[in-house]
């Protein structure tokens, strides 16, 4: 934000004229209803009581109504054109949202880069274009301010895009995310077409009805079918479900957590944009009705994801898509049931802020105790307040990851670590247990693992507040930073004594005291004197009581998308102390070991891929595994032999070797696998074994075959080869040695069941492509996928492979 | 004429037992609710197929809502052969093979549901247990999935 500010200044009041009609500039307009300013395309400039817009704090209002589109939280280059329909009177002004604004028959953008709300009267920073020859073409990240070229803004349809094109678009982006392929050329493309089609796809639902899904006015959403129509529910009370027994069950508890915030605000309780988040504690769940409805109006329809936490990580349960608007009614919930029965820690309802989940509530079902806490404002929080001289302390276990792209957060044995990078972000943050009202002091142990960090949180609690905001020094939150400039992997000692009732806080680092920050108020609803710091702390963190560190978007609550760095903390703890608390300064013992960073801890998000399951006569381990499958082939004939990667963690280069006995079998050709099929690979058979390498230039998560490799069977019936996996070099893509269990597999020279032609052991629908493909003479004939033993492999084959294959 | 009238009063008592009785029957069954017995077709969408030669999945419901009746081939699946099981309960086993390939997007199998629930909650289908195989090479295919309803289709995604 302060990069885009900056580089906005430069503009400002210099209205760029392109041969293309546009104009373009960054101007400051101060609140209406105290100033009478305006807002002119034509001029760039603000005057009094004129112009083309306006903005106050009850919203963004055209003279010429109606005559605005909020488009959301998306760029201002994102919007390449203007919709034809769809404007209303007024909208509500949210920093990082793009109003589209049809005044005097022209058309024009801006971005609301941020609202001084400090100020009096308050103001709004916009980056705007304007199209001055009447089209609705308003330019792109490529245009804007230059010459812009028939073509490069014609790009989005007049007549709309489907609804399957944007949902399209949206899965092609956040499956590259989820694959870790947030920072490519290909997931930049991604996101290009997904901002596309979505603005595309946004313009044309408001009244050229292209989806297949109808609307009504009323609260209810309908879609018909051949047979019938079928109507989303929308009631407003979750169905009473009776909670189900389970064998551990002890004492059923039925939990209802609501999580609000105002309608098109858009701001989620969660610590993403637009995502609720519930943490709960421990709890054995057998199900939750979830209700939830989004900001947006107009059918905006998502992907919306249902996660729970459990073993440490978000996990992603069901995807279900989502229509929670209707037509021009915002307010359309939706209400689904998800079985769970499993101990989870909380429940996550989010969309990616497609139509952003700006209102939801959930009735859990389980057994066990009572909720432990919430993040967010539910009707079961209930925080005793600490006794004086408690301490707290914050182990890796306590708290919650969220990453974004290619960042990572690792919470390991002692440490939380941190590897931040745009695209994206990463973050960990925890439920804050100790009152910010009364003194206390944090210490914690922390390093930076880069020079290169950008607005890192280093410590945040709602009254405490340490960052990096370039480099390595620190500051807190005041005019200037503080003295220090860390070293790179070595571990300092922070300590803050926080005084809440003289408003202010001391920092300290290996006993040193760096400064004082002053003039505060629990919940930054105070005026700091903050220099070069963003002030949108103000408003945000009084709702939360929670502590947070890493690279947090403050304005969106989420993981940060400008920011970078490299970090981890340890052994942080927290005496609550009564009134005044004395200042002792404790010598600190410096480590001298310095250690690194490690980055083998840093895990990649939750990917929902998945691939073929295997067979093995060996059992297979948990976590991240190489499997060298088991296969059946008859003498003399050919079989593939998949090499599967179970739960690959950020890949960047696999090396292995896979044994045989050259007596048994021989190599007829090796091939790259699925999964790593975007890695440079490449492989050697040295008559007894086969060496095999990949490297990849992206991470690579997920399931599924490394390598395959077919062998021609040389040995008599009965005879065997074990396939060994050995000498697995496993690197990640951040350059740490990563941890693979190998588990060896055994090709047997035998009879194999009729049908089974691809010798894994069972019959499937495998088996029966193969026949098919015996059968059109694409493969090589083998009697084995004879299953009717009439002689010659036939479709009818394939077909009764097909019958036989079914659970 | 009191006794006459007594009979013809018991005559067309009788005769009005006889025409109400089968009328509040039917007034009893127009009363089940319409929305909990409709058929509802939902299709199963392939996004980004690239010569997929053998595909299987589970799609799992919630039998209390509705039941399944039928598994047809989706418009992408034409050519390809199809099998599937309703043998159990909210678990529907899909497969089919083509030789030749599939690609793109579109539909490949088209579930018929029966609806006996209240209509009070919206199901979640979901896809589980899916292989998908290259038909060339034989080789596993990556696939991602979309969790739907009775009104948004579930979709497999090839990501490679």
């Amino acid at each position: 934000m302060v990069t885009t500010l900056v580089l906005a200044l430069l503009l400002v009041s210099v209205p760029a004229v392109a041969d293309s009609g546009l104009t373009s500039g960054f101007a400051k307009i101060k609140d209406w209803d105290e100033t009478h300013e305006a807002f002119s395309f034509s001029s760039g400039q603000v005057a009094w009581g004129s112009g083309d817009f306006f903005i106050s704090p009850r919203g963004i209002h055209v003279f010429e109504s109606p005559g605005i589109i909020d488009m959301g939280l998306v760029y201002l280059d994102d919007v390449g054109e203007a919709p034809a329909t769809g404007y209303v009177e007024m909208a509500a002004p949210v920093d990082g949202h793009t109003y589209v604004v049809r005044s005097n028959g022209k058309y024009g953008k801006f971005y609301l880069e941020e609202t001084y709300d400090w100020l009096t009267p308050i103001q709004y920073g916009i980056s705007w274009v304007y199209q001055t020859n009447g089209t609705r073409s308003l330019g792109s990240s490529a245009s804007t301010g230059q010459t812009v070229t028939s073509g490069q803004t014609g790009t989005v349809a007049d007549t709309g895009c489907t609804y399957e094109q944007y949902i399209t678009a949206y899965n092609k982006l956040t499956s590259l995310m989820s694959q870790g392929k947030g920072d490519t050329p290909e997931a930049q493309a991604a996101y290009a077409e997904y901002a596309k089609v979505k603005a595309c796809y946004e313009s044309g639902s408001t009244g050229t009805g292209q989806s297949s899904t109808s609307t009504s006015t009323s609260t209810s959403t309908s879609t018909s079918t051949s047979s019938g129509t079928y109507t989303i529910p929308t009631t407003t009370t979750p169905p009473a479900i009776p909670p189900t027994s389970t064998s551990t069950a002890s004492t059923p508890v039925t939990l209802h957590l609501t999580c609000e915030n105002k309608d098109n605000e858009e701001r989620g309780c969660g610590p993403f944009y637009g995502t609720h988040t519930y943490l709960f504690g421990s709890l054995y769940v057998t199900s939750v009705v979830v209700r939830f409805d989004t900001g947006r109006k107009f059918d905006c329809r998502s992907a919306v994801s249902l996660q729970v936490y459990r073993n440490g990580a978000w996990q992603t349960i069901e995807t279900i898509n989502a229509v929670s608007s209707s037509g021009n009614s915002e307010f359309a919930p939706l209400e689904v049931q998800v079985p769970v029965n499993d101990t989870i820690a909380g429940f996550r309802i989010s969309d990616g802020c497609v139509c952003c989940i700006d209102f939801s509530e959930i009735t859990i079902y389980g057994s066990q105790s009572t909720p432990q806490s919430s993040t967010t404002t539910t009707t079961s929080s209930s925080q005793t307040s600490p006794a004086a001289g408690q301490t707290f302390s914050y182990p890796p276990s306590k708290w919650v990851p969220a990453q974004d792209g290619q960042s990572a957060v690792s919470l390991g044995q002692d440490q939380i670590c941190i590897s931040s990078m745009k695209p994206g972000g990463a973050m960990a943050y925890t439920k804050r247990d100790y009152d910010i009202t009364s003194d206390y002091t944090v210490e914690f142990d922390y390093m930076v693992g880069t020079d290169d960090n950008h607005w890192i949180i280093v410590y945040s609690d709602g009254y405490l507040f340490l960052i990096i905001d370039w480099g390595t020094q620190l500051s807190h939150c005041q005019t200037g930073r503080l003295p220090l400039h860390l070293e790179v992997n070595r571990w300092y000692k922070i300590r803050m004594d926080a005084y809440p009732g003289q408003g202010k806080y001391d920092v300290y680092a290996d006993g040193v005291k760096l400064g004082t920050a002053v003039n505060l108020h629990v919940g930054f609803n105070h005026k700091l004197e903050r220099g070069n710091l963003l002030t949108w702390l103000d408003k945000i963190y009084p709702a939360w009581d929670c502590i947070y560190l890493g690279d947090i978007d403050n304005e969106y609550f989420m993981a940060g998308r400008y920011n970078r760095g490299i970090a981890c903390w340890k052994n942080i703890t927290v005496r609550q102390s009564a009134g005044t608390t004395t200042s002792t300064i404790t010598p600190v013992t410096e480590d001298p070991q310095k250690p690194g960073l490690d980055p083998s801890q840093i895990v990649s998000p939750p990917t929902t891929s998945t691939a073929t399951t295997t067979t093995s006569t060996t059992s297979i381990p948990a976590g991240t595994a190489l499997i060298a499958e088991s296969r059946t082939v008859m003498t003399g004939g050919t079989v593939q032999v998949p090499i599967y990667f179970q739960d690959a963690q950020n890949i960047g280069s696999l090396g292995f070797t896979l044994s045989y006995d050259p007596a048994v079998v021989q190599v007829v050709k090796v091939s790259k696998g699925s999964l790593l099929s975007s890695a440079t690979f490449t492989s050697s058979d040295q008559s007894g074994s086969i060496i095999f390498g990949f490297a990849s230039p992206q991470a690579i998560s997920g399931n599924g075959s490394a390598a395959v490799v077919e062998f021609k069977a040389l040995g008599s019936a009965g005879s065997s080869s074990s396939l060994t996996l050995s000498e697995i070099l496993a690197t990640s893509y951040y350059g740490s040695s990563l941890a693979v269990s190998p588990v060896n597999g055994l090709l047997t020279i035998g009879q194999n069941q009729p049908g089974d032609a691809d010798g894994d052991g069972k019959l499937s629908v495998l088996d029966a492509l193969i026949a098919l493909k015996m059968y059109v003479k694409t493969l090589p004939l083998d009697l084995i996928a004879d299953i009717n033993q009439d002689g010659k492999v036939t479709p009818e084959d394939a077909r009764l492979i097909m019958q036989k294959a079914k659970p | 004429m009191k006794s006459g009238t007594v009979l013809r009063a018991l005559i067309i008592a009788a005769l009005a037992a006889v025409i109400i009785m089968p009328l509040v029957s039917c007034v009893k069954l127009s009363r089940k609710p319409a929305s909990t017995t409709g058929q509802v077709t939902v299709p199963i969408n392939a996004s980004n197929a690239s010569n997929l030669g053998s595909l299987e999945f589970e799609l799992v419901y919630d039998p209390a809502i509705v039941q399944a009746e039928g598994v047809t081939k989706g418009d992408l699946a034409d050519n390809a052969m199809l099998d599937f099981s309703l043998s159990r309960s909210g678990r529907i086993w899909v497969a089919l093979v083509d030789s030749n390939g599939l690609n793109g997007n579109g539909s490949l199998a088209v579930i018929s549901f029966h609806k006996v629930g209240s209509g009070q909650t919206a199901p979640i289908l979901k896809l589980e247990n899916v292989n998908a195989h290259n038909a060339t090479t034989l080789v596993d295919i990556i696939t991602s999935t979309t969790a739907g309803s009775l009104t948004t289709p579930p979709v497999i995604n090839f990501t490679r």
